[in-house]
C-alpha cells in the first residue's frame, strides 16, 4: 500500500475518476480516524510514554481502515468492468495467469513489466511461497506466462506508438 | 453613497485634480464636485487655499462620464469649523459670481457638525451588524506589510463579514450597505501594505474582496446596481495601484528589495514574473475596457529583452502569470514570443522524462496550483518546513493549456509532446454551486480526474473540446470576463478549461 501515491485533495467532497471510454466513477470522501483511552494512573506513572505507547496502535488502526477502503474500491472497480476471477478460496498459478490475461500491462524500456503488484492475504501469501518451486518447474505455466507477456508487450508497444495526433 | 450618490472619480492619493478631490452624481443626476480639507479654516488658511477654490468652481469637470455643459454644484468640505470672516468672504465670492451672471458658480459648505450627523446616519451602513471576528481581524491587520497577504485567511474573514454562509434575509439596500461596510473594513486590513507601498499585496487584497462580493451577488442573484458602485470604486483603486506599480517598475534600474540578503536568484525571478504579469494584466484589462487604450511599448521591450532570464515557472500557481504575459505579447502582435512562453509551460506541465530512470518512467514535479509561490521558493531552497509533497503526477493546468494551444493550431508542437501529455493525469475542480468558483476554498463539489486517453487522439475531436462552451462559470464572470485577468493571478487554482476559453474569447489579439 505504501507504493500507492498519495496526494492532497484541496476542495470538494466527491472524487470523480474517468478512465477509458467508460462513465466517470464517483466516490464520496470518507473519514478515517481512531481514538484511544488512557487511565490517569498510566499518565501519572509514565508521562508522555503513556501516549507514545498508544501511537503504534493508533497508526495501525488508521492504516487498516485505509486499506479496507482501498481494497473495497479496487473490488468495486473490477466488478464494474466484469474483470473478476473467482478463485473459490483456492490459490493456483493458473488463477494468477488468468488474472494477468485481463490486465493492462506496462513495460519499461528494457522490456520488463512495471508497476504491478499482487495484494494477497497472509494465508494466501504463505500458500504462494510454498507453491513457488512447483511453478518454477512447471513448463506449461512458464510457456503460458511467456506467451501472455509477449502479447501484452506487443499491446503496450501498439499503445505507445499510438500516442499521437491524427486527423 | 449612503444618500444614493454615485462616485464618478476620486483623485489619486489625495492629489487634487482641477481643484476637485471627488466628483459624484446625486440621485437626481446633478454633478457634484468636492474639495476636502481637514481642520478649522481661518482667514490665513483661506488665503492659502483661495486658488484651489477658484479652480474648484471655475474649471469645468473633465471626465468621460460627465457632460461638460451640465451645471455642477461645488462643495468645500472640512471636518473642522469655518470661521465667520471666512464664511462672509465665501458669501461675497458667491454674490460676485452671481452678479457676473454665473449662478452655477457657487461654493457650498459642509462642515464638521454636518459630517458627524451624516456619519451617525451612515453608521449602520458602514459597520457590520454582527461583531467582527476580532482575532482574525487582528491577525490580518498586524501582518507584515512587506509580505503577501494570507489570502485564505482574508477570504474566510470577508466571507464571514459578508455573511456568505447564511441565507439572505435583508433588502438589496441593506445588502448594499453590508458590501460598503466590508469595503471599509477591508481598507483597514490593507493599510499595512499601503504603508510599505506593496502594490501587488494591495491589489491581491482588493481582488479577494471583489471576488467575495461577486460570490454574494451570484449566490443571491441580486441586481447589479446593488454592488456595481462599490465594484467600480474598488476596481478604480486596483487600476491606480497597478499604474503606480508600472511607474515604479519603469523608473528602477534593478528590482532588489531591502535588505538584499536573501534576495536574488529565484526570489528575484519570482518577483519579476509576478510584477510583469500584473502589468500585462493591467494592459489587457485596459484594452478590454477601452479599445483605444494607448500601448506602452516599454513593457513589451522589457519582456523581449529579459524573458529568458527573468521568468520562472515555480509550479502550477505560476501558470496564470505566464499565461497573462503570453496573452499580452500576443496582443502586441509578438506571436512567436507569446507561444515560446506557453510552450515552455506546456512542456513543464506534461510528465517529464527522468534521465536516471528508464525513458518510459515519467514523473511530474510541478507543485499543484494550491501551493503558493512562497512555499515553492522554500521547497526549492530546501528550507526547513517547506518539504516538497508528493504531487502524484497530476496536472490541474495541462488540459486548459492544451486547449489554448489547439485554439492556436499548434498541432506540431502538441504532437511532439503528446506521448507525455497523454500519460499525464488531468485534474479539475468542479464546484457544486457556481458561486463557489469565486471562493478561495469550496467544500461542495467534485474533483475530476481523467486523461487524454483516446489513442491515437483525433485532432478534430480535440478542436471541438477546445472550443466547447461549458457554461460552468458564474454568470457574474460571463458578464465581466475582464475580471479574470486579475482574478486568476490571485486565485491560480481557478484556472480551468472554461475560464481560459472565456479569456481567449475576450482577449485583444493584436495591437491597434
Amino acid at each position: 500500500m505504501e507504493t500507492i501515491p498519495r496526494r492532497m485533495m484541496h476542495e470538494g467532497d466527491i472524487v470523480s475518476v474517468k478512465s477509458g471510454k467508460g462513465l466517470p466513477v464517483e466516490s464520496e470522501v470518507k473519514q478515517v480516524g481512531a481514538g484511544f483511552m488512557l487511565r490517569n494512573e498510566d499518565i501519572i506513572a509514565k508521562g508522555m510514554d503513556a501516549y507514545y505507547a498508544k501511537l503504534d496502535e493508533l497508526t495501525q488502526s488508521i492504516k487498516n481502515q485505509e486499506e479496507k477502503i482501498m481494497l473495497k474500491a479496487m473490488e468495486q472497480a473490477a466488478e464494474r468492468v466484469q474483470n473478476v476471477i473467482d478463485a473459490k478460496g483456492e490459490f493456483s498459478f493458473s488463477t494468477i495467469l488468468d488474472a494477468l490475461e485481463k490486465m493492462t500491462v506496462s513495460f519499461d524500456s528494457n522490456g520488463n513489466p512495471s508497476g504491478h503488484n499482487i495484494i494477497v492475504s497472509p494465508s494466501v501469501y504463505a500458500k504462494m511461497q510454498a507453491k513457488l518451486p512447483e511453478f518454477e518447474k512447471n513448463q506449461e505455466y512458464k510457456e503460458r506466462y511467456k506467451e501472455i507477456m509477449d502479447r501484452k508487450r506487443k499491446e503496450w508497444l501498439d499503445r505507445e506508438n499510438s500516442r499521437r495526433l491524427v486527423d | 453613497m449612503q444618500e444614493g450618490f454615485t462616485i464618478v472619480h476620486i483623485s489619486k492619493h489625495g492629489q487634487m485634480e482641477q481643484g476637485k478631490d471627488i466628483i459624484a452624481k446625486a440621485p437626481d443626476g446633478t454633478v457634484c464636485a468636492y474639495q476636502l480639507k481637514t481642520g478649522d479654516i481661518n482667514l490665513a488658511k483661506w488665503r492659502s487655499m483661495q486658488g484651489e477654490i477658484q479652480e474648484l468652481v471655475e474649471l469645468p469637470v473633465v471626465h468621460p462620464a460627465v457632460d461638460k455643459r451640465q451645471p455642477v454644484q461645488h462643495f468645500l468640505v472640512t471636518n473642522g469649523m469655518i470661521d465667520d470672516p471666512v464664511r462672509r468672504l465665501i458669501d461675497d465670492k458667491n454674490t460676485h459670481w452671481e452678479q457676473l451672471g454665473l449662478p452655477n458658480f457657487k461654493v457650498r459648505l459642509i462642515v464638521g457638525s454636518q459630517l458627524l450627523r451624516k456619519f451617525v446616519d451612515a453608521a449602520g451602513s458602514f459597520f457590520p451588524e454582527k461583531p467582527i471576528p476580532l482575532k482574525e481581524f487582528l491577525e490580518l491587520y498586524l501582518t507584515d506589510g512587506r509580505s503577501l497577504p494570507d489570502k485564505d485567511k482574508l477570504a474566510s474573514f470577508l466571507e464571514q463579514l459578508l455573511g456568505i454562509g447564511t441565507p439572505l434575509t435583508e433588502s438589496p439596500r441593506e445588502l448594499q450597505r453590508r458590501i460598503s461596510g466590508a469595503a471599509v473594513i477591508a481598507q483597514y486590513l490593507i493599510s499595512p501594505f499601503e504603508k510599505e507601498r506593496n502594490h501587488v499585496a494591495i491589489v491581491e487584497c482588493w481582488i479577494v474582496y471583489l471576488a467575495t462580493v461577486l460570490a454574494v451577488a451570484e449566490k443571491e442573484a441580486v441586481e447589479e446596481e446593488t454592488y456595481s458602485r462599490t465594484y467600480g470604486i474598488v476596481m478604480q483603486r486596483i487600476v491606480e495601484q497597478l499604474e503606480d506599480l508600472k511607474a515604479e517598475f519603469l523608473s528602477r534600474q534593478n528590482y532588489l528589495e531591502e535588505p538584499p540578503i536573501g534576495d536574488g536568484g529565484i526570489v528575484y525571478k519570482a518577483r519579476l514574473t509576478t510584477v510583469l504579469a500584473w502589468m500585462c494584466a493591467l494592459h489587457l484589462f485596459d484594452k478590454k475596457s477601452n479599445e483605444r487604450t494607448t500601448l506602452d511599448e516599454r513593457i513589451i521591450q522589457t519582456i523581449k529583452s529579459n524573458h529568458n532570464s527573468w521568468l520562472w515557472y515555480w509550479g502550477q500557481s505560476a501558470t496564470p502569470y505566464h499565461l497573462i504575459i503570453s496573452l499580452f505579447c500576443e496582443s502586441m502582435n509578438e506571436k512567436e514570443l507569446s507561444w515560446s512562453i506557453m510552450l515552455k509551460v506546456l512542456a513543464d506541465l506534461s510528465l517529464q522524462d527522468v534521465s536516471d530512470k528508464s525513458p518510459s518512467d515519467l514523473v511530474s514535479n510541478m507543485p499543484d496550483p494550491y501551493v503558493q509561490v512562497e512555499k515553492c521558493i522554500g521547497a526549492d531552497m530546501k528550507l526547513p518546513g517547506f518539504e516538497r509533497e508528493n504531487f502524484a503526477d497530476l496536472s490541474y493546468h495541462l488540459a486548459p493549456i492544451v486547449y489554448f494551444s489547439v485554439r492556436r493550431n499548434k498541432r506540431t508542437s502538441l504532437n511532439e509532446l503528446w506521448r507525455r501529455i497523454s500519460k499525464t493525469i488531468l485534474c479539475e475542480y468542479s464546484p457544486l454551486h457556481k458561486w463557489h468558483y469565486l471562493l478561495w476554498q469550496s467544500d461542495e463539489g467534485k474533483e475530476k480526474t481523467w486523461s487524454f486517453d483516446e489513442l491515437p487522439q483525433s485532432w478534430k475531436r480535440l478542436s471541438e473540446l477546445a472550443n466547447q462552451n461549458d457554461s460552468t462559470l458564474p454568470a457574474v464572470i460571463y458578464e465581466r470576463p475582464e475580471f479574470l485577468y486579475f482574478f486568476l493571478l490571485v486565485y491560480p487554482h481557478r484556472l480551468t478549461s472554461e475560464s481560459l476559453r472565456l479569456i481567449d474569447e475576450c482577449a485583444p489579439r493584436q495591437a491597434m
